[in-house]
C-alpha cells in the first residue's frame, strides 16, 4: 500500500475577466461600466496521486491544467473543494509544505538574469535553510546528472535556453522536494535538450522517489515519462488512467506503412484497410490490432514489398480524437 | 493620414483601459501644483510684494505654468526607449509608418487627453481656492503666448526624442530622461519664475532651451514683457528648434544604421 | 530572524552587482537627485532670505524641515526599493516563485531591493542635519529622542503605504503610478504643512498623513509638537499598519497568476 501524496476532491477555481467590445465606443463603455464574466478554469475535479508517481496533465490551451497545478502548489486560492498535498492545505503555504514542494515553469525564470546561477543557488540555500554540506552534495549530484558543471559561474543571460533550463532545475531541486510540479518544462527547447530534460526527470523520479506532476503540450514528454495521464478539457477531467489503456480504447488499431517495389493501384489493396496516406508506391493503413499478423502475411505474399513497418498510432492523433468527441 | 488617426485612436483607448493609471497620473499633477501654489500663497500672507511680484501675479503665473506643463510636458518618449530595448522598433523598419510621425501622433493624443482633464481640474481648483487670477484678454499677448507654447512643445518633443534615440547605443537612457525631467523641474520655471534668480544666472539660463518650456510662455501670459525681450525669446526658440530637428534626424538615421548593422 | 537578515543581505549584494552593470544610469540618477535637492534648497534660501519667514518659520527652521523630509524620503526609498519592481514581478508571473518559497512574500516584495547607492547620499545629509540641529541648539537627548520616535512613526506609515501599493498591484497590476502618487504626496511635505490653506492642511496632516510623516518629526525636534498630536500619530500609524496587513492578506487571496 503506497502513500497518498495528493488528494483533490471537487476542486473549483473561477476567474473574473472583464469584457470589452472592440473600438473606442467599447472602451468608453467599459470605462464607465465594467462588465465581468466568470470563467470556470477548473470546474469540480477530483483525483488522487500516490508517492513516487509520475503523472502527465494534458489538454488544450486554457483547459485548466496550469490552474490545477497552481492550486496544488499553493499559488491560487480555490473557490471550492478540498485539496491536500502531503497532508497539508496548499493555500495556507505553511513552511512544512513549501520546503517539500517545488514548481518549475518553462516560460519563467527564478534565476537572476545578470548573475551566474551559483548566486541564485546560494540565495535558495538560505531561503530553504539548506546545510552547507547538503548544499554542496546536492549541487554536485545534480550538476553531474545534468552535465552542467562548467556553466555555473557564467551569467545567466549568456546561457542557452537549454542550459538555463538545466540551471532552473537545479535551483528548484536544491531543497530535495518530495513533490515536483512542472508546467511546460520543455517549452521552447530543441529536440536534444527536450530529450535530456525527459531523461533527467525520469532518473530523478526513480532515484529519489519524488512525486512528479507535469503539464505539457508535447505528447512526446507524456508518452516517454508518464504511465498515468489525466486529460482535462474545459475545466473537467475527461480521462484519468494509464496511457496504455487509453490508447487501446481510442485506438484499437496500428499503422502499417508499406513501400512497394513499384507503383500500385489503390483499388487493389482496399481490402487491407482504410488507406490514410497514399503516394504511388507508399501506402499507410489503419489495421485493427487482432488482424495485424494475418494482414501482414497476406500483404507480403501477394505483393512485392520493399519495406514494411508496423507502428502505434501517433498519440497526438488519439488525443485529438478524444477532444473531437 | 488615416493610419495616424488610427494610432491616435488607439492611444486614447489605452488611456481608457489603464484608467486607474491615468486618474492617478492626474492626481499627481494636482499635488505637484498644490505644493507650489501654497508655498507662494503662504508667502503672500505676510507680504505684499516679493521680487516684484504680487500675490495675484505670482499665483496666475503658477496656474499658467501648470497649464503649460500639461500641454508641453506630456509625452510618450519613454515608449521609444521601450521599443528600442525590446526590439519592437523593427516594426518601423518593415512597415510603411513614419517613425517620428508615429510618436508625434501619440504625443498629440496624450496632450489632448491631458488638456481635457486639466480644464476640469483647474476649474475646480479656481472654484475652491478662489485665487486672484489675472484673466488675460489682450490678443496681442495671447497670440505670442500660444505661439511660444507651440515652440516649447516642439523643443520638448525633440529633446525627449533625442534622448529616447540614445537607447540605440547606451543602456542608461532612462537615467538621461530622469535627469532631463529634474532639470526641467528645477530650471524650467514650474516652481518659481526664473527672473527671481541672480541676474547673471538668469541670463545664462535664457540661452538654454529649458526656460522656453514653461517660464517664457507663463511670463508672456502675465503681460508686461517688452518687445525686445519677446523678440529675443522667439529668436532663441527658433534657433533651438532648428538645431534640435536637425540633430534629431541625424541621430535617427544613425540609430537605424546602427540597429541594422548590429541587430539588437 | 537570522535567516531573514542573511537573505536580505544576499539580495542586497546581488542587486548591487546587477546595478553595477548599468552603473552609468545610476550615476545619472544620483546626479539628478542631488541637482533636485540643491535646486529646491536654493529656491528656499532665495525665497526666505527675502521674506524672512515662511509660515512662521525662519530660514534655518525651513531648511531643517526640508532636510528632515529628505531623510525620511531617502530612507523609505532605500528600504522599500523592491516595491518599484513589483509591477514587473506581477506581470511576468514571477510572483509565483515568491509564493512558492518558504520566505514571506511580503518581505520579499518590500525589502529585498535595498539600494546601496542610496546609502552614499545619506551620509552628507545626516551631517547637514546635525549642523542645523546644532545651530538651532536642539542637540540634546530629549529633543533627539522625540525626533527618533516620530521618525519611526513616519517609517511605519511609509511601510503601510508600500504594503497598500503592493496589494493594489496584485488587484490591478497597475502599480507604478501608485508608487509615484505616494511619492508626490510625500513631496507636499518638503515644506512644513502649515503653509497649506484649510481644509487641505487638515487633510494632509491627519488623513493623508504627510504632516505626521514629514512635518511632525522636525516639529517634535523643535519642541513644537503637542502631546496629543504625538499620541494621535502613534495610534494612526498602528492602525494604518494593521489595516495594510489585512488588505495584503485579502490581496493574496485574490491573486490569480498571470499566465492562466
Amino acid at each position: 500500500m503506497s502513500n497518498t501524496v495528493i488528494s483533490v476532491k471537487n476542486l473549483k477555481k473561477y476567474y473574473r475577466v472583464h469584457q470589452k467590445d472592440p473600438g473606442l465606443i467599447g472602451s468608453i463603455n467599459s470605462f464607465l461600466n465594467r462588465k465581468y464574466k466568470d470563467v470556470k478554469a477548473v470546474d469540480g475535479i477530483s483525483f488522487q496521486i500516490e508517492e513516487g508517481e509520475l503523472i502527465g496533465f494534458i489538454g488544450p490551451n486554457g483547459a485548466g491544467k496550469t490552474t490545477t497545478l497552481k492550486v496544488l502548489s499553493g499559488l491560487l486560492y480555490p473557490n471550492g473543494g478540498e485539496t491536500q498535498v502531503l497532508g497539508l492545505e496548499p493555500f495556507k503555504r505553511q513552511k512544512q509544505f513549501q520546503i517539500n514542494i517545488s514548481l518549475i515553469m518553462g516560460q519563467k525564470n527564478q534565476l537572476w538574469w545578470d548573475l551566474p546561477p551559483m548566486d541564485s543557488f546560494i540565495l535558495n540555500k538560505e531561503i530553504y535553510e539548506i546545510g552547507k554540506q547538503e548544499f554542496k552534495d546536492t549541487i554536485e549530484k545534480l550538476s553531474r546528472m545534468l552535465e552542467v558543471g562548467d556553466i555555473l559561474a557564467t551569467p545567466v543571460r549568456k546561457l542557452s535556453l537549454g542550459q538555463r533550463m538545466k540551471c532552473e532545475l537545479i535551483a528548484a531541486l536544491l531543497h530535495s522536494p518530495k513533490v515536483l510540479f512542472l508546467d511546460e518544462p520543455t517549452i521552447g527547447l530543441d529536440v536534444v535538450a527536450q530529450q535530456n530534460m525527459r531523461d533527467f526527470l525520469k532518473e530523478y523520479n526513480r532515484q529519489f522517489q519524488a512525486t512528479i506532476i507535469l503539464t505539457s503540450h508535447y505528447m512526446g514528454d507524456v508518452e516517454k515519462l508518464c504511465k498515468r495521464v489525466v486529460i482535462i478539457n474545459e475545466g473537467k477531467i475527461i480521462y484519468d488512467g494509464s496511457l496504455e489503456k487509453i490508447i487501446n480504447k481510442y485506438a484499437p488499431y496500428k499503422m502499417i506503412k508499406v513501400d512497394f517495389k513499384e507503383n500500385i493501384d489503390l483499388k487493389k489493396i482496399e481490402e487491407f484497410g482504410r488507406a490514410e496516406r497514399y503516394s504511388g508506391n507508399h501506402v499507410e493503413f489503419r489495421v485493427a490490432k487482432d488482424e495485424i499478423s494475418k494482414k501482414t502475411a497476406k500483404l507480403l505474399s501477394e505483393f512485392e514489398v520493399a519495406d514494411i513497418t508496423i507502428e502505434d498510432p501517433a498519440i497526438e492523433e488519439i488525443i485529438r480524437q478524444i477532444f473531437e468527441q | 493620414m488615416s493610419k495616424y488617426w488610427e494610432i491616435f485612436r488607439i492611444t486614447w483607448q489605452q488611456f481608457l483601459i489603464y484608467r486607474v493609471n491615468f486618474v492617478i497620473w492626474r492626481l499627481r499633477t494636482i499635488m505637484q501644483l498644490l505644493l507650489v501654489y501654497f508655498i507662494w500663497w503662504s508667502v503672500f500672507k505676510s507680504q505684499v510684494q516679493v521680487f516684484g511680484y504680487t500675490a495675484s501675479s505670482i499665483l496666475t503665473y503658477i496656474l499658467a505654468a501648470s497649464l503649460i506643463r500639461t500641454i508641453v510636458l506630456s509625452s510618450r518618449a519613454s515608449d521609444l526607449i521601450d521599443s528600442i530595448n525590446t526590439g519592437s522598433i523593427v516594426n518601423f523598419l518593415i512597415k510603411p509608418l513614419g517613425f517620428i510621425r508615429y510618436f508625434l501622433t501619440r504625443d498629440a493624443a496624450d496632450k489632448l487627453f491631458n488638456i481635457g482633464f486639466f480644464i476640469v481640474e483647474i476649474s475646480l481648483l479656481i472654484l475652491l481656492l478662489k485665487p486672484p487670477v489675472i484673466i488675460q484678454t489682450d490678443i496681442a499677448i495671447l497670440i505670442p503666448f500660444f505661439l511660444s507654447i507651440a515652440g516649447g512643445l516642439i523643443i520638448y518633443f525633440c529633446i525627449n526624442f533625442i534622448i529616447g534615440l540614445t537607447a540605440f547605443w547606451v543602456e542608461s537612457s532612462w537615467g538621461v530622461l530622469f535627469l532631463m525631467s529634474v532639470f526641467l523641474e528645477s530650471l524650467g520655471g514650474g516652481l518659481f519664475p526664473l527672473d527671481i534668480l541672480p541676474k547673471n544666472l538668469f541670463s545664462a539660463l535664457m540661452l538654454t532651451p529649458f526656460p522656453y518650456l514653461i517660464y517664457f510662455p507663463a511670463k508672456l501670459y502675465l503681460g508686461g514683457m517688452n518687445y525686445s525681450e519677446m523678440l529675443n525669446g522667439f529668436v532663441v526658440i527658433a534657433i533651438w528648434i532648428l538645431v534640435l530637428i536637425l540633430l534629431m534626424r541625424i541621430i535617427r538615421d544613425a540609430g537605424f544604421r546602427h540597429f541594422s548593422a548590429v541587430g539588437n | 530572524m537570522r535567516k531573514y537578515l542573511k537573505v536580505w543581505w544576499l539580495y542586497t549584494i546581488n542587486s548591487f552587482q546587477v546595478q553595477l552593470n548599468v552603473r552609468w544610469a545610476f550615476v545619472l540618477f544620483i546626479f539628478a537627485k542631488i541637482l533636485r535637492f540643491a535646486a529646491f534648497i536654493f529656491f528656499l534660501v532665495v525665497l526666505v532670505k527675502s521674506t524672512k519667514v515662511l509660515a512662521g518659520y525662519n530660514l534655518d527652521q525651513v531648511i531643517l524641515f526640508f532636510l528632515s523630509f529628505n531623510l525620511l524620503d531617502i530612507l523609505s526609498q532605500l528600504i522599500f526599493r523592491e516595491v518599484y519592481r513589483f509591477r514587473a514581478v506581477i506581470l511576468s508571473g514571477n510572483f509565483d516563485y515568491y509564493l512558492m518559497k518558504p520566505l514571506n512574500p511580503l518581505f520579499r516584495s518590500l525589502f529585498t531591493g535595498a539600494d546601496l547607492f542610496d546609502f552614499a547620499t545619506l551620509i552628507p545629509l545626516i551631517f547637514a542635519l546635525l549642523y542645523f540641529i546644532n545651530k538651532l541648539q536642539l542637540l540634546d537627548i530629549i529633543h533627539l529622542s522625540s525626533y527618533f520616535l516620530m521618525l519611526l512613526v513616519g517609517l511605519v506609515i511609509a511601510l503601510s503605504f508600500h504594503i497598500f501599493v503592493l496589494s493594489l498591484g496584485i488587484f490591478t497590476t497597475e502599480v507604478d503610478n501608485a508608487v509615484f502618487v505616494y511619492r508626490d504626496l510625500m513631496g507636499m511635505g518638503r515644506v512644513p504643512v502649515d503653509i497649506y490653506m484649510e481644509p487641505i492642511r487638515g487633510l494632509v496632516t491627519f488623513i493623508i498623513p504627510v504632516g505626521i510623516m514629514m512635518t511632525f518629526p522636525a516639529k517634535s525636534l523643535m519642541g513644537l509638537l503637542s502631546l496629543s498630536s504625538l499620541v494621535y500619530s502613534i495610534l494612526f500609524a498602528a492602525f494604518l499598519f494593521y489595516l495594510s496587513l489585512n488588505i495584503w492578506k485579502i490581496a493574496l487571496r485574490n491573486y490569480s497568476s498571470a499566465s492562466s
